[in-house]
């Protein structure tokens, strides 16, 4: 089921795109970016800051999970990016998109 | 939310809210949207088919559709009308979630989606077309086109009418804005981009309430000091059972039409069979995924009334004089709340969530608006028969198209307020009948050829005479959300009186036409559901979302 196979030049730059444009990539970049900006305020949060929130900093307790939660998604990405294509999705891809439009839908996934 | 509590935001009230962003707040807003506009460009280069675009070709894991699945409902309308409802109603509003969205949507998962995602039907009403007839599937294809572009067009005007309350941007330039963002992000990445956004905005819309929910219990003394304070307003605004009986008091309603009227009748029918949700579930990768994506989705629905019920409820408290005659209207609770504790930076996130969350409920309505255009009227009656390429095209065009008529719709509602009101209630009579069609045809074999139409029309028709009767003054309910749940219950049930009779006159469809679309004839995919791991079966995953709400019941309750 999981063996590789011979892809087509097109089938293979879409499985790098793929690899870049995981949902993962950007929710990650998103985080690790806001989590900066707002700690970094928290950070130097007065005292009058820090009172209006009920005493809480929130900046800084916001913006280091929100940072946190970017790396996490980063990792995540590295750790276990997206599954190669397999012979039987090339194939149902194929088949799909010759069928398609007089047969219904794709079949395979 | 076409069931929600309340209608759409009231913008006259706000004039006094102005919110104080500076530069860094307006930072994180920009990043947000380039980042949107980027995830269409990057999608763009995988949109090959019309499958790809209207479907995301069949290929998401459980835990991007589920959450996409809740996002597309935690629209505008969602968040500010709930928490209003909240402060105006007090507790009981989690009914609408607790009984009124988890049920259902485990229900789907369970039930429903091996019917939707076995039998390869690309929209929902292509099922129709299938298990009934031509006349029941125009029908309902029709009325999901107009009402998703008009819906949408009132989202767009919901949506610019807080920008221009919170940030002073003129309406007409926000209603044109917002539109062409989401036309922009949609034609280049079709659903997929629809998607991404949508579990993106999850995130950061958790970011920007989770710190006011916090803030604000720490300022009532948690939520059993809130309860406290606030049980001068009366038992039933922070019991929400009580008052329940026939002859109660409860604004919410009695507890047998939050039964049948408000979980089976209108949260099924809205759950079940709107394509804007099943759409999502549709895009998934394999038959477990797509059953698991609204259970996966129903856990966050079970915790989203704490972010926004609750917030709600300690506004009364907080922000003196809300919803009073000189005050702030109700809809202006959690961005008030929002202005008055967030700090430079978490408010700059909080509103980046929020405008997300209202573009996201637009999108979602483009994104199936344009799917049930293109496949279910032009492929199958228009112009039939053209290759992929062509479909995809027009699949574009209508999108541009869709977008256009929303941005004339909000037009039209910023000069009649009421219009909006109009049509949300108007489209909320089809829900039932609709969902009556579909689970008599799932669980009845011989449910004929034309008795989905004639369960459809004489549902609607008789939710739509109760509702006329109770305006008018004829009967009576004890408000108007309990008549919308007894008008569902009497429609549903005229309804099904109309199926069988009609079904009694017309041929029953053969067999070999219900394969897989019918109760006991189920196709099962053998390859993907024979062996599920137990911490990916739905229906322990679906027992948990259920037992999670029966314990917040009790929570509320003791505490």
């Amino acid at each position: 089921m999981a063996a590789k196979v011979e892809l087509t030049p097109e089938e293979a730059r879409n499985w790098r795109l793929a690899k870049l444009f995981d949902l993962r990539t950007f929710i990650g970049a998103l985080f690790v970016i806001f989590g900066i900006l707002v700690t970094i305020p928290g950070i130097a949060a007065s005292q009058a800051t820090i009172a209006k929130a009920a005493d809480i900093n929130l900046g800084l307790w916001v913006g280091v999970t929100m940072l946190v939660i970017g790396v996490f998604f980063l990792s995540w990405v590295l750790l276990k990016p997206p599954a190669p294509i397999t012979t039987a999705e090339a194939e149902a891809t194929r088949k799909a998109r010759e069928e398609f439009g007089t047969q219904g839908p794709p079949g395979g996934h | 939310m076409a069931f929600a509590a309340t209608a759409v935001p009231n913008v006259e009230a706000a004039a006094g809210l102005r919110l104080s962003l500076n530069g860094l707040d307006l930072a994180l807003i920009i990043i947000y949207f380039t980042f949107v506009i980027g995830i269409g460009f990057a999608l763009r280069r995988l949109v090959k088919t019309s499958t790809d675009f209207f479907l995301s070709g069949r290929s998401l894991p459980a835990w991007i559709t589920g959450i996409a699945f809740i996002s597309a409902n935690l629209g505008a309308i969602e968040i500010l009308g709930m928490s209003a409802s909240g402060a105006q109603y007090g507790i009981s509003i989690v009914h609408y979630y607790w009984i009124g969205a988890v049920p259902a949507m485990v229900f789907l998962g369970i039930v429903m989606m091996p019917f939707y995602y076995g039998s390869r039907v690309r929209s929902v009403p292509e099922y129709l077309l299938r298990r009934y007839d031509r006349k029941t599937h125009l029908v309902n294809a029709l009325i999901f086109v107009l009402s998703s572009v008009l819906i949408a067009g009132v989202n767009l005007y919901a949506l610019s009418a807080v920008l221009e309350a919170l940030l002073g941007i003129p309406l007409a330039v926000a209603i044109v804005v917002s539109a062409l963002f989401v036309l922009s992000y949609i034609m280049l990445g079709g659903l997929s981009s629809a998607i991404y956004n949508e579990v993106m905005q999850f995130f950061v819309i958790c970011a920007g309430l989770i710190p006011v929910v916090i803030v604000a219990l720490k300022e009532a003394g948690g939520i059993g000091g809130l309860f406290a304070k606030l049980s001068t307003n009366g038992h039933d605004f922070t019991s929400a059972w009580s008052g329940v009986g026939f002859g109660g008091h409860n604004p919410i309603g009695d507890w047998f039409s939050l039964v049948f009227g408000l979980s089976f009748c209108l949260s099924f029918g809205y759950w079940t069979t709107n394509f804007a949700e099943v759409q999502r579930a549709m895009s998934a990768k394999d038959d477990n995924s797509a059953r698991l994506t609204p259970i996966i989705g129903a856990f966050p629905k079970a915790i989203i009334p704490l972010g926004i019920v609750i917030p709600g409820m300690a506004a009364v408290l907080l922000i003196p004089g809300l919803g009073t005659g000189g005050g702030l209207a109700y809809n202006y609770a959690i961005p008030a709340l929002m202005n008055k504790y967030l700090p430079t930076g978490v408010l700059g996130v909080a509103i980046t969530g929020l405008l997300a969350a209202f573009m996201a409920g637009m999108a979602a309505n483009v994104s199936s608006f344009n799917a049930v255009w293109t496949y279910d009227i032009w492929q199958d009656y228009i112009r039939p028969g053209r290759p992929d390429s062509y479909y995809l095209r027009i699949g574009r065009i209508t999108t541009v198209a869709g977008v256009f008529i929303g941005i004339l719709t909000a037009f039209i509602a910023a000069g009649y307020n009421n219009i909006a009101n109009y049509l949300q209630t108007l489209f909320s009579f089809f829900n039932v009948p609709i969902f009556l069609a579909f689970i008599v045809g799932m669980v009845w074999r011989r449910a004929g050829r034309g008795s989905g139409f004639w369960g459809m029309i004489v549902g609607t028709l008789v939710a739509f005479g109760t509702w006329l009767l109770y305006k008018e003054g004829v009967v009576s309910f004890r408000s108007d959300l309990a008549e919308t749940q007894w008008g569902a219950i009497i429609g549903f049930s005229a309804g099904l009186l109309a199926m069988v009779i009609a079904s009694r006159f017309s041929q029953p469809k053969p067999i070999s036409q219900l394969n897989g679309l019918v109760l006991g004839l189920q196709r099962h995919d053998v390859q993907t559901s024979a062996h599920v791991a137990w911490y990916k079966s739905p229906v322990l995953i679906g027992a948990a979302a259920l037992v999670l709400c029966a314990l917040l019941y009790v929570y509320i309750a003791v505490v």
